[in-house]
């Protein structure tokens, strides 16, 4: 079952594009795990999450230079290749400053008939909250003026509903990760929250029970390998997770804007729909664009007490500002924890997948080591 | 060039300027000495509010141009990057984080003294989001306090209903940052003297304005590099007597030199922009242009070409939230900017200075290239270095790439003729 999800990831761009042609609906694209994907569900369009490829940049060169995030250039350069042709709108937050600076260059290069910024505030209190919870009331305003078709609260509240029976199912998946050896592997189970990012959430919470209703499959793998936590920036693709399995390691969680901070916190439909809607993208485990890295820590620290982690990796990609700046005191936190962290920067395609192994294989001889 | 040097200036207030930075960096001491409160703080902060204060505001970013400029800059980044701080990140960052960390060694090298210790840090995200994790992860080094100042993004593309609540967040964030300033610090908010500082502050604006208009002339009275020193009193000194009187004096420089047909270069062959931060630890690069008759006439980085709509003279706390959000953004995109300078000031190309840690500031660029070119058919030379790090920087390139530039408007004159 779990080949259903890795399936439809691959063929992404031919499935959506098929899902259009037979649905006749609107295809809706956005960055980054913060744009409110209920809204755009709700308006009867298809959200789907701007991933890139691991193709070389061809076209993006002429607009994007070489030190800017290759995860941004590798989105804007299939865009320019053709590779978004399906694409009727796109949202882009106010994530991080090249994420943010994106929208105008996108807006000018690759012409939609809808594109919205969405402002993003970068601290989590009550008055954020009540600003983005206006955006969020614009943002719907804009959705309904471009489809020309009302968002009613009855509508909306059944994708609130829908969105949140997704989160709960991922997470439920994502405890199969709990036992020793865990029931499911990490590069796995990356896969799926992959694919629910682009799929539509009805087919992916249909998989998803359909998965969970089978016994999970004993491992194969021995119990009592070292247990890691992958965390950081954008990863897309399972190669890293898949080099980091094949180190003799458990990924058992992760703290990824593609896998936990993607779906684990729910709405709460009890404070109000837009103001629910709010506080889930706003408040949820904080991505290191958002000021608040002491909360980012305590999060790992649930996750490593959840699946009983022995050691963090964090990612960066190359020129990732908010993750490179946030690095260094996160691992003193984590280290102050008893948690050891292997550090691993990389360029978005993995090119020195050598030398990342090296790496990753010293840090677990060190995990393993601690424990002799 | 070989080597990296100072610029010279066009005007005779630039000379003003060192002097002016010097007092500013040793009066702070003296506040703090006096048991008076300093901030360090993001340059995009309401700075009318902290003068109202009396609170004496250090820039970092200011403070690391200094650096660059003293030769001490890359030392301090040695510091950040052996803690674990990215050779990619800001070189801004890297200097002051290093120079934090580096302590007592750090200390006997920082120039004027370093900077005082602040009772607060107080950023903003206006201008770039990495500040705030910089800012962040100085708190968590150093313990002090911090107050955050949230700046949404790309107000007027996003229409008058969601700019006018962003207003009002911001005006919010500036009443709990008094009263958290006030209960901390025992510091006293009143209105009438904020009001007088904003008063001073919209004259200085208006001067500004009218210098704008006068480096329009031909030939320029003044360079980049006149532009990049009396950034000082501009940007740091908004609201006080000494930055009004100083624009002043400025204004009535240029106007007797524009009166007089008085330029830079009174063979001025080619009119230049300069957009981006420039390498502070080398300003003379702006100068290497006169060599072939070129001026950089106008820098557009931190120039804000555009009057605010209106005041709100009687509420000055309203009116800095007014005038930092939606009142002081005139054309927010830099690809704008840069059009609309190079059609104002008639230039015949551009400079675009990269600076390969600031991405905020220049993934732009390569579109301010392109639409430079498709829209006024202006050439572009691109340099790329870092802006306070010169272990980035290649003189030769730099120098090749010049005369090559160079080489292409003059065919471009030649043609014309």
């Amino acid at each position: 079952m779990l080949e259903h999800f890795a399936d439809y990831y691959r063929d992404r761009h031919q499935r959506t594009r098929e899902w259009k042609q037979k649905t006749g609906r609107k295809v809706v694209g956005y960055f980054c795990s913060n744009v409110p994907e209920e809204i755009i569900h709700a308006a009867g369009a298809l959200p789907v999450r701007v991933t890139g490829s691991l193709e070389p940049i061809t076209r993006a060169d002429t607009y994007l230079q070489t030190n800017v995030c290759p995860f941004a250039r590798s989105c804007f350069d299939l865009a320019l290749r053709g590779g978004y042709d399906y694409l009727d709108g796109m949202v882009i937050p106010h994530t991080c400053d090249i994420i943010t600076h994106l929208y105008d260059i996108w807006k000018r290069r690759v012409p939609l008939s809808y594109i919205y910024f969405l402002n993003l505030p970068h601290l989590v209190n009550e008055s954020s909250m009540d600003l983005f919870c206006k955006e969020l009331g614009l943002f719907r305003q804009s959705m309904e003026e471009w489809t020309a078709k009302k968002i009613t609260d009855e509508v909306l509240a059944r994708s609130v509903v829908l969105y949140n029976e997704n989160r709960i199912l991922l997470r439920e998946l994502s405890d199969r990760r709990k036992t020793s050896p865990p029931a499911l592997g990490g590069a796995d189970f990356l896969e799926v929250s992959l694919a629910s990012a682009v799929m539509p959430k009805e087919d992916h919470n249909t998989l998803l029970r359909q998965e969970l209703a089978k016994k999970p499959t004993p491992s194969t793998a021995n119990g009592g390998r070292p247990r890691l936590l992958l965390s950081g920036s954008m990863i897309d693709n399972t190669d890293l997770p898949r080099l980091i399995e094949s180190c003799g390691v458990d990924l058992v969680s992760d703290d990824l804007c593609t896998g936990s901070r993607y779906y684990w916190d729910l709405t709460d439909p009890s404070k109000g729909l837009l103001e629910g809607l709010a506080h889930r993208y706003l408040g949820k485990v904080p991505c290191a664009r958002t000021v608040s890295s002491e909360e980012r820590v305590r999060r790992i620290l649930e996750m490593q007490d959840r699946y009983e982690v022995n050691g963090v990796i964090v990612y960066a990609i190359l020129f990732c500002d908010p993750h490179l700046y946030e690095y260094p005191l996160l691992k003193k936190r984590l280290e102050e924890a008893g948690v050891p962290v292997l550090f691993l920067e990389g360029d978005y395609i993995l090119a020195a997948k050598g030398q990342l192994k090296t790496r990753i294989e010293a840090f677990v001889e060190t995990i393993v080591g601690g424990w002799r | 060039m070989a080597e990296t040097k100072g610029s010279k200036k066009a005007l005779q207030v630039s000379g003003e300027i060192f002097p002016m930075v010097k007092e500013y960096y040793l009066k702070a001491h003296e506040h703090k000495a006096q048991g008076k409160p300093v901030a360090w703080c993001g340059v995009a902060v309401p700075k009318e509010l902290l003068l109202a204060l009396d609170i004496y505001a250090m820039y970092p970013e200011h403070y690391s141009t200094i650096c660059a400029i003293r030769k001490t800059a890359v030392e301090f980044c040695n510091y950040a990057e052996a803690a674990g701080y990215s050779r990619e990140l800001c070189g801004y960052a890297r200097t002051i984080t290093g120079m934090v960390l580096g302590g007592e060694k750090a200390r006997e090298i920082a120039p004027f003294g370093g900077m005082p210790d602040p009772d607060f840090l107080f950023i903003t995200s206006c201008v770039c989001d990495t500040r705030l994790k910089w800012f962040e992860e100085l708190q968590g080094h150093s313990g002090w306090p911090i107050q955050y100042l949230d700046f949404p993004e790309k107000l007027l593309s996003k229409g008058e209903a969601y700019a006018t609540e962003a207003m009002n967040y911001y005006y919010r964030q500036l009443e709990n940052l008094l009263s958290n300033l006030e209960r901390q610090l025992g510091v006293k908010y009143d209105e009438a003297k904020l009001k007088a500082v904003m008063d001073r502050s919209w004259e200085l604006r208006e001067l500004e304005l009218e210098i704008l208009e006068l480096r329009k002339a031909a030939p320029a009275p003044m360079t980049a590099a006149d532009g990049f020193a009396v950034m000082f009193p501009r940007m740091y000194l908004s609201g006080t007597e000494k930055a009004v009187d100083f624009h002043r004096r400025m204004r009535d420089e240029l106007k007797a030199k524009v009166g007089k047909g008085l330029g830079v270069l009174q063979n001025e062959r080619f009119r230049l922009l300069w957009s981006g931060i420039p390498f502070w630890f080398n300003m003379g690069l702006i100068n290497l242009f006169e060599d072939f008759g070129g001026v950089v006439v106008i820098d557009v980085t931190y120039t804000n070409f555009f009057r605010s709509e209106r005041r709100y003279a009687e509420e000055p706390l309203k009116e800095l939230a007014y005038r930092c959000t939606i009142g002081g953004l005139g054309i927010t995109s830099l690809v704008d900017t840069n059009l609309f300078a190079a059609k104002e000031y008639k230039v015949d190309g551009a400079v675009l200075s990269f600076s390969s840690t600031c991405r905020p500031l220049y993934i732009d660029q390569l579109e301010v290239r392109n639409q430079l070119k498709e829209v006024y058919d202006i050439p572009s030379l691109l340099l790329e270095s870092d802006m306070a790090d010169e272990r980035r920087y290649d003189a030769a390139l730099v120098q090749a790439n010049v005369n090559a530039f160079m080489e292409v408007l003059d065919q471009r004159l030649s043609h014309k003729k």
